[in-house]
Formats: structure tokens, C-alpha cells, sequence
């Protein structure tokens, strides 16, 4: 589920396609983050600054700065729809579950259909219409690569979750504001990042699998 | 469970490189190659899809068992016609 175009498989001008860099990169990001809990578990806030600004600056930083930034090394999770594009291709009747329709012009119809004088008539979408084939967008191996990273994602977040829940039952600790935002900053850094994580860690290197496999111009660089 | 496919040979026979594979029926031309690798397991739809754009009945295309080379289907076939 690696990004194919050229210009994304790269971070801060490194290339990234080696698993090994990869690996490195994710220890280092996940180090510093874990620095940054550490520092806000401590730290009381500093005049305006105050620790929940601080762990939504930090939670920017891990969404979008790092080698976890949605679109980036790893391909967007999420699958955009195609933009409004006039009516010809308009997929008017998603919204009421009746499938993938399109509005076709008569002249347009077969033969057949044309001497009824109909009109513009919805029509099944042809799959090349339909299907986005940008290399940007998931398809159906990527998407279920994705929902297994994310349920893996959402196991370790319950289980450390639970842990912490039972730890703080069994010291009876007390409500202490630093360290309660320290822990939620890690919940939802491991929640956000977590899945592509997993992606970027077991997804082999792009050149050691034989056959054509190479990367794909960006539409900018054509 | 593994599905086998013939996907290498037919792209082969046809000249056909798996990014045009790929673009046929939808999907990304990495996913082509884990297919055929035996790396995953197609959706009904997917191989619907590449059963149709290669003209050829699913159970040609896809098997629950290993293929035999079709070389051998062929001479096989010819000899019994003979």
C-alpha cells in the first residue's frame, strides 16, 4: 500500500522505499513522540501555552509532518469520491442505495431504445466510469490491508487501555491533569498513526519483488 | 485458501503488460502482481472482472487446485482428437 508515484515515496528528500529506512524512521518518530508524552506529563504549561495546546501542536506535527501524513509515503485511507463533474456522469442515485446509475442522453441509447423517444434515461455506470484509477486512490487488496492494519491498530489501543485502566485501579491514583493529557495524547497518536505504521513496517521494498513493479509519474511531473 | 490462477500466462500470450492488465479491470498494477504471486486471494467481482476481460469461463482463469501448463492440456487434447 505504498504511495507509486515517484514524488510521494520520498520524505524530507530521502528516498523511502527501503524497508530498513522505513523501520528506522518509524522508531525514531515514535522515540520522539514518546519524549514529547514524557515532556508534557512533567511540564504545567507555560502562559499561553498550555499542555492541551501543546498535544494538539504535537498531534499536528504526528498527522501531518511526519512519515505518517495521510497521502504521503503510504496511500490516503480514505477513498474520495469523484468530483461533481455535470450531470453526464452524475451518480444520482447513490444517495438512495439503488446502485452505481448514470443519466444517459438519448441520442446516446441503443438503436432500439432511441425510437421510444424516451429521453435522458438512467443507465447501470459503465466500471471504467465509475472506478477511480488514480494510483492514488486504495483499491480492493490496499483497502483490506488497510482495515487489518486498523484492527490491529484498535487491538493494541484496547489492550494498553486496559492496562492502564487496571494499573490505576491497583495504586488507586489520584486525577492529575499533565498526565492524563500525556496518555490521551498517546491514545490518539497510536490510534492516528498506528495502521500506517504497520503498513510502513512489513511492506516489503518495492525493488525486491520481481516483475514490473516500478513507480508511476505524478500527473505534476508530466 | 490459495486460488491458483493462470493470470501470468494469459497476460504473457496476449502481450500484455500489468499495468494495462490493471487498468482493465480496475485495480492497481502492484495488485496484479500479488495475484500473481498467489499473495491474495481475488474478490468474486475481480475475478469476474478478469475472467471477462481475458474471454475466458472463471474455472479457466481460476482453480481451487494448481493448474497443469497448459502446454501439456493442448498436446494432450490434440492427441486425443488424433
Amino acid at each position: 500500500m505504498l504511495a507509486t508515484q515517484q514524488n510521494k515515496i520520498r520524505w524530507m528528500g530521502i528516498d523511502m522505499r527501503s524497508r530498513r529506512r522505513r523501520r528506522i524512521a518509524i522508531v525514531v518518530t515514535y522515540l520522539a513522540l514518546v519524549f514529547a508524552a514524557g515532556w508534557l506529563e512533567e511540564w504545567h504549561g507555560d502562559g499561553w501555552l498550555t499542555p492541551v495546546k501543546a498535544l494538539f501542536g504535537i498531534l499536528f506535527a504526528a498527522e501531518f509532518l511526519t512519515i505518517f501524513r495521510d497521502g504521503g509515503l503510504v496511500k490516503s485511507f480514505e477513498v474520495r469520491s469523484k468530483p461533481f463533474d455535470g450531470f453526464t456522469n452524475y451518480d444520482i442515485f447513490r444517495n438512495f442505495a439503488c446502485g452505481k446509475w448514470k443519466f444517459v442522453r438519448t441520442k446516446n441509447l441503443p438503436p432500439g431504445i432511441q425510437t421510444y423517444g424516451l429521453g435522458s434515461v438512467g443507465q447501470p455506470m459503465d466500471d471504467h466510469a465509475v472506478k477511480n484509477l488514480s494510483p492514488e486512490a486504495p483499491d480492493e487488496r490496499e483497502c483490506m490491508q488497510r482495515d487489518q492494519a486498523s484492527r490491529l491498530t484498535l487491538r493494541f489501543l484496547a489492550f494498553i487501555l486496559a492496562c492502564n485502566a487496571v494499573n490505576a485501579g491497583m495504586n488507586g491514583k489520584s486525577w492529575n491533569p499533565p498526565v492524563e493529557v500525556a496518555f490521551i495524547l498517546s491514545y490518539l497518536v497510536i490510534a492516528r498513526t498506528g495502521p500506517k505504521a504497520y503498513i510502513l513496517w512489513h511492506e516489503p521494498d518495492p525493488r525486491d519483488i520481481p516483475g514490473e513493479l516500478e513507480l508511476v509519474p505524478s500527473a505534476t511531473e508530466n | 485458501m490459495l486460488i491458483h490462477n493462470r493470470i501470468p500466462v494469459l497476460r504473457a500470450e496476449r502481450n500484455l503488460s500489468r499495468v494495462q492488465l490493471a487498468l482493465a479491470v480496475g485495480v492497481n498494477p502492484q495488485t496484479i502482481g500479488f495475484l500473481e504471486r498467489g499473495n491474495y486471494t481475488p474478490s468474486l467481482e475481480l475475478a469476474f472482472k478478469i475472467s471477462r476481460f481475458f474471454n475466458l469461463p472463471m474455472e479457466a482463469v481460476f482453480s481451487p487446485d494448481p493448474f497443469r501448463p497448459l502446454s501439456d492440456q493442448l498436446y494432450e487434447m490434440q492427441r486425443k482428437e488424433a
